[in-house]
């Protein structure tokens, strides 16, 4: 590139390109008549060093949504649970007879086993007692004794639920597996 | 992994993924930021102000948009809702030439003193269109994505911006540096 097609260029508002730094770097004149542009791509501010730290401490302040927690406890629950069922129902299942007492006690006996079972009848009713209490009216579940005949759920809360929440996960996980059993309104 | 991925996993709550993306957007985000307010310290507040607005806001992102004019947008709009708060005029539309008033102060940056004064001196228009591509590296296509201007636009005030800057120092150069 030479000066003149540099001093176009640059007047005509062409993109900084390699052709165009390597001239500014290369020519003594060029780069001493359009000092202000090589400063200019020389001086790019930088992030002061706290600044990282005020803002990574803000990560884990975040406010989760009030069900999350609930929905946490849940998780953890139906994991264990399946878990369970893995290692021939070392985990009871009291949820469905007494909901009130449906709570994370036995979980943490197996909590750090694998799920990687297709969901029982049983899984099912877990999951679906979860939904009751985590989502309320958002989900309905008719129940035929202990096993849950059908669930019906806002498709679009769900979708969003999703993003944090595993009970929501599993929800759409049964629908895959036994689609008979889910509908989405 | 891809800025969209990284914001999705944020969202979900994962702390790497957060960092990850503050590492690699910070400087752009910091210095847009004090390009605009001409303040270290209010860049720094705006800065975190965006991180939070990402993990409170990051639903919204549109994934058929490039990510970093959409976030460079989210520091424009935060900067200068920053300028509006210190007005006190809050009723005050924030033409060009309230703005500059406003970031006049010339931060202390050390070998680029002599830029940054030359840079507080003409119209915000064209001191942030240079900034975006000729300091950060914007295509103009992305810069008139988060400047809300067609590419063409760009170029113009890349051009005229130029010609300013240029005209400042061959006046003031001798002087600044």
């Amino acid at each position: 590139m030479r000066c003149d097609d540099l001093r176009k260029a640059l007047e005509e508002g062409a993109p900084l390109d390699g052709a165009i730094r390597g001239h500014l770097d290369a020519c003594a004149a060029c780069g001493e008549e359009f000092a202000a542009i090589r400063a200019l791509t020389a001086s790019r501010p930088t992030a002061p060093p706290g600044l990282r730290d005020r803002v990574l401490a803000g990560f884990p302040a975040r406010r989760a949504p009030r069900w999350a927690g609930l929905a946490r406890a849940a998780a953890v629950l139906l994991v264990g649970l399946a878990a369970g069922f893995a290692a021939a129902w070392t985990v009871k299942a009291p949820a469905v007879v007494e909901r009130d007492r449906f709570v994370v006690k036995e979980v943490q006996v197996v909590q750090q086993a694998p799920l990687a079972m297709p969901m029982t009848d049983d899984d099912t009713s877990v999951l679906a007692i979860s939904l009751e209490r985590v989502y309320g009216k958002r989900v309905r579940v008719v129940f035929k004794g202990i096993q849950v005949e059908k669930i019906e759920a806002d498709k679009k809360v769900m979708e969003q639920a999703c993003q944090y929440c595993p009970v929501a996960r599993g929800l759409f996980r049964l629908a895959e597996e036994r689609p008979e059993l889910v509908t989405f309104r | 992994m891809r800025d969209e991925e990284l914001l999705q996993r944020s969202l979900q709550g994962d702390p790497d993924a957060f960092r990850a993306l503050y590492d690699r957007h910070a400087d752009s985000i910091y210095g847009y930021a004090r390009r605009i307010l001409g303040s270290e310290t209010a860049a720094e507040d705006v800065s975190q102000e965006v991180f939070m607005a990402l993990l409170r806001g990051g639903r919204t992102f549109d994934g058929s948009r490039a990510f970093r004019p959409w976030l460079l947008t989210l520091v424009r709009n935060k900067a200068i809702d920053h300028l509006r708060a210190r007005s006190k005029r809050p009723e005050t539309k924030l033409d060009g030439e309230v703005l500059d008033a406003l970031a006049e102060a010339v931060p202390d940056s050390g070998a680029g003193e002599a830029v940054e004064r030359a840079l507080a001196r003409i119209p915000l228009a064209y001191r942030e269109t240079l900034w975006l591509c000729d300091g950060l590296g914007l295509t103009y296509e992305e810069a008139g994505a988060t400047l809300g201007c067609d590419p063409g636009t760009v170029g113009s005030r890349i051009s005229r911006g130029r010609q300013m800057l240029r005209d400042y120092f061959s006046r003031n150069g001798h002087e600044v540096r």
